[in-house]
């Protein structure tokens, strides 16, 4: 049975980080006629989506295009993940930037470059030059190997926001989308869990904190604590410590939306 | 700051939690009015035009209000919607039902508790009911003359005075001889007939129930308050058989008493449904109801309460006319909890979100200001109060917080002026905060009225505590609904708040029963009943008596509890729903294992047959006190004080401005009077009484 595309939005999110091919989709929605005015109809419905911020553009990886809602699917955090994993795992061998990119594979690569920066700028990973060649070291490996106490007085390990590119970037316009369709899941009530957000924007929880904070300073977002329910410790450990309030702040509503 | 006006013994900011939507009488400018607005505006459309309806008002969505967490003012927007709606409407605030088998019942027995209540301060007020009744009766009998009547030309002259009478606008010299007329002409049974063939005229389908509607709002119109046929009348709205005196004294048709003496609770339930919707129904006469679910968080430890709760929704909206839901929640109680439960089409019968908002730092000043003002703060203490911005400092984070943040914050810093030398009290105990509700709840009489949802709640999950028992609804039992279970023994539970005696021989017969079907293990029964119901056994019942004695040789136990202890199974309720929805620093089941221990002579008495039933009192660290089982015998009546003992304690709480309770009552020279007292004060306009966790304050208030 051909399903209606009423339900293209919920298929798209279903699929998470996997995303859906055009083909897929078409296979779902139009089914077997191939018909036209179907595929006109499917094409016109994810152009709404992609207008409404529901779901990104599509992502062509090879001849395919890939649709993702929006939040999920490889972006410049995904990758900027794959490479510090990759720089990682490789310990004291240290992997240069052509062989780093080579191993970058996927829906990834594509961001490959802008997932650098972010993993050197945040300091996870430190860039060592030779000659004309970079080669990447992670500092925990460098920690290790050197037996260096961290302390507490030592500087986060993403830098502050000023100088922050991604950090810079992450705006409370970008968060929306993901706001939006986390809202929409859980049936339209506005209160959207932080770390919920933290997971579909797949950054830091430091900017995100930062963003947050700021924007329910300017009165643009509020963000609440919640104390009648048990919350699972991930959901607490992500929520915002403020000073002269004892319980975490672990949801956000954007009070304007509608 | 310790000589100044703030050096005294109430905290005003240690009142954060609004237990009676009724309670509220102040509110910040601007604050929720975005929600409160919606809400009335909902309602508009139900009030909308003249009076009478020429048909009821098909319901609307139930109203979602929700809190992004506890302390944003659910039950504080219920108030100021109430406040607002003031006689626009009768506003029925329903605490959880207990029984997913019998939830139309308790929707029921509160909405006629509420109808019972006066329509104002008033002294003298006449009940809500009785405006009701007056109001449908008097626009029947306009529709009548509005007609017409052969041989009597001026009779439509009467129709705008009928109108006026049933809008309560008549003149107060006019009213008492018209309400005479009107009695008069509902005092025969054939022209009631005639009249209830009028409803139909505006669309009013009460089940071929007509007549004995009719009859029923005539003893609510206009029999004196205490007569045995407005007794009856009131059974009847609550769903329960009539004694055949009883039917008699309201001219009913045998067909007509339909409240089935021996009923399965699917039964009672449907009856109370029926009254429910003949109550709706009618209200096109008079005014629509507002029914609120609050303290929804009640319903998420059980899956078939939440199930009943979506069924009662659907219904209310698919069959309930004349009226507006509204339900206060949590968002992630809600969420979490209660919608994986509920179908899908139930969840489609409620709004979208009504989204409570934080209050700014100018509201806060204004609500920090007013609650000082009521303390008789002076303005110096005012400006010391905000002195060094601290205000500012609170709000330095964030520029909206939760109200009760903001309040709890006010308390702390209260604390730091009035007793500067004094270490930062630790949290509340337990014990402080069930004393803290019991006093709440001895302050206001409609808190201790019978209540089937609390005493079920209290056997149900309190009674987990004792050792080896397991607590479980029962099935197919008509009254005996729920049980705790041993190996060797068995103690069952039923809920009664009626007086008839077949109801009463049924539950005996059951008793034995359960008795004589068990075997060799030992079974216990019981029934509890509160100081505001009619005693039972009556003396006049012979057939019942003969199975009530047989069925209390068998364990069956009809147990009285005192006024004390309705205020602390009451108080308890209260307090595990404080937890539950995040009121207090302690969790529901931190709470419940509190309580158990708390109660756990009482369950052991009740596990193990022990009477009279005894409840530990709660004297915080002393010892446990044993409160007779039994109504005062020879106590002092609970009503309220005499002309003389009243001008003296106004005289004592206007020049002290605020006392402790012990001293009034040392004053009145009878600790016995605590009761009368508190009644006296909840009608008094000067009067406030101050709940604390060790004794109740009264206070001196300047009334407009």
């Amino acid at each position: 049975m051909v399903s209606k595309l009423d339900e293209l939005l919920p298929t798209i999110i279903d699929a998470g980080d996997t995303g859906l091919s055009f083909g897929k989709l078409s296979a779902k929605f139009i089914g077997k006629s191939k018909a036209k005015d179907r595929t006109a109809a499917l094409r016109e419905q994810l152009a709404a989506l992609i207008r409404d911020g529901a779901i990104r553009a599509p992502l062509k990886h090879g001849a395919t295009q890939y649709y993702f809602a929006t939040g999920r699917g490889p972006s410049v955090d995904t990758a900027s993940e794959a490479i510090v994993g990759l720089v990682f795992r490789s310990g004291i061998k240290l992997l240069s930037k052509a062989g780093l990119e080579k191993k970058v594979i996927g829906m990834n690569r594509r961001f490959f470059a802008d997932g650098l920066k972010h993993a050197t700028s945040s300091g996870t990973i430190l860039e060592l030059s030779c000659g004309s060649s970079k080669y990447y070291l992670h500092r925990e490996v460098a920690t290790d190997y050197f037996g260096f106490e961290p302390t507490a007085s030592e500087p986060p390990r993403t830098k502050p926001a000023d100088s922050h590119p991604v950090a810079r970037s992450l705006t409370l316009e970008n968060l929306l989308p993901a706001y939006r369709r986390l809202k929409a899941e859980q049936g339209g009530f506005s209160a959207v869990k932080i770390y919920d957000l933290m997971q579909a924007m797949n950054g830091s929880k430091e900017d995100l904190h930062r963003l947050l904070v700021e924007e329910a300073k300017a009165g643009r977002v509020t963000i609440h604590p919640t104390t009648s329910v048990d919350l699972p410790k991930e959901v607490v450990d992500a929520g915002i410590r403020l000073p002269g309030f004892a319980e975490p702040f672990v949801t956000v509503v954007v009070p304007d939306e509608p | 700051m310790t000589s100044s006006s703030l050096d005294i013994q109430v905290n005003p900011f240690e009142d954060n939690v609004v237990r009676e939507p009724r309670e509220v009488s102040f509110s910040v400018s601007g604050l929720n009015d975005a929600p409160l607005r919606h809400l009335l505006t909902e309602f508009a459309a139900l009030d909308a035009g003249e009076l009478p309806r020429s048909s009821p008002v098909k319901a609307k969505k139930a109203q979602l209000v929700m809190s992004p967490d506890r302390g944003y003012g659910k039950s504080h927007l219920l108030g100021r919607l109430f406040a607002s709606l003031g006689r626009r409407a009768t506003k029925v605030y329903l605490r959880p039902f207990q029984d997913p088998y019998k939830a139309w019942h308790s929707i029921l027995l509160l909405t006629v508790q509420e109808l019972s209540r006066p329509e104002d301060e008033t002294i003298d007020s006449r009940t809500q009911l009785s405006y009701l009744a007056v109001g449908t009766l008097a626009h029947i009998v306009a529709d009548f003359a509005a007609d017409g009547v052969q041989g009597y030309a001026d009779v439509k002259h009467a129709v705008p005075f009928l109108r006026q009478l049933a809008s309560a606008t008549l003149s107060v010299a006019d009213t008492p001889r018209w309400i005479a007329w009107l009695s008069g002409l509902y005092s025969e049974s054939t022209r009631t007939n005639r009249l209830a063939s009028l409803l139909n005229r505006r669309h009013i389908d009460l089940q071929g129930r007509e007549k004995a509607w009719l009859k029923v709002f005539a003893a609510c119109a206009f029999d004196d308050p205490h007569s045995d046929s407005r007794s009856a009348a009131l059974k009847w709205l609550r769903a329960e058989p009539l004694e055949p005196e009883e039917a008699a004294a309201l001219r009913l048709d045998q067909a007509d008493n339909d409240g089935n003496t021996d009923s399965s609770p699917q039964e009672i339930n449907a009856l109370s449904f029926q009254r429910l919707q003949g109550l709706c129904q009618l209200a096109s006469y008079y005014r629509p109801f507002v029914f609120c679910f609050d303290q929804t968080e009640f319903y998420g430890s059980d899956p078939a309460l939440i199930k009943a709760l979506g069924n009662c929704i659907e219904q209310f909206f698919a069959d309930i006319p004349n009226h507006l839901t509204v339900v206060t929640a949590n968002q992630d109680n809600w969420v979490t909890d209660i919608l994986p439960h509920m179908a899908a089409p139930q969840q489609q019968r409620l709004s979208r979100e009504i989204r409570l908002e934080g209050i700014v730092i100018d509201g806060a000043r204004e609500l920090i200001t007013e609650r000082l003002n009521a303390c008789g703060a002076s303005t110096n203490d005012i400006g010391r109060f905000f002195a060094d911005d601290w205000l500012g400092q609170v709000f330095s984070s964030l520029p909206k917080l939760g109200v009760r943040t903001v309040l709890m914050r006010a308390e702390e810093r209260f604390e730091t002026l009035a007793h500067p030398s004094t270490a930062p009290a630790p949290r509340p105990t337990l014990d402080e905060l069930f004393q803290l509700e019991l006093n709440g709840i001895r302050s206001k009489k409609a808190l201790q009225a019978y209540n089937q949802d609390c005493l079920m709640w209290f056997a149900k999950d309190v009674g987990q505590a004792i050792n080896g028992v397991s607590v479980g609804r029962t099935s197919g039992r008509r009254y005996f609904s729920l049980a705790w279970n041993w190996p060797d023994r068995c103690v069952y539970f039923a809920f009664e708040g009626g007086d008839h005696w077949r109801r009463w021989k049924a539950i005996a017969d059951e008793a034995i029963a359960l008795a004589q079907g068990r075997g060799e293990r030992r079974v216990l029964a019981y029934v509890f009943r509160t100081p505001d119901l009619t005693k039972v056994p009556r003396r006049s019942w012979a057939a019942a008596k003969a199975s009530l004695d047989r069925a209390t040789s068998q364990g069956l136990h009809i147990v009285g509890l005192t006024s004390d202890q309705v205020c602390e199974l009451h108080a308890a309720r209260e307090l595990y729903s404080n937890a539950l929805q995040g009121n207090i620093a302690y969790s529901g089941p931190e709470t419940l294992t509190w309580l158990q221990k708390r109660f756990a002579a009482f369950l052991g008495d009740i596990a193990f047959a022990g009477l009279p039933v005894e409840i530990r009192r709660v004297e915080a660290g002393g010892p446990t006190a044993v409160e007779p089982a039994h109504d005062q015998q020879g106590a002092v009546d609970p009503t309220e004080l005499d002309s003389r003992s009243l001008q003296l304690v106004l005289d004592l709480v206007r020049e002290q401005r605020i006392v402790d309770i012990s001293v009034v009552l040392n004053r009145l020279g009878s600790e016995m009077l605590r009761d009368p007292l508190l009644r006296s004060v909840e009608a008094h306009p000067n009067l406030r009484a101050h709940p604390g966790p060790r004794t109740i304050f009264l206070q001196w208030r300047i009334s407009a």
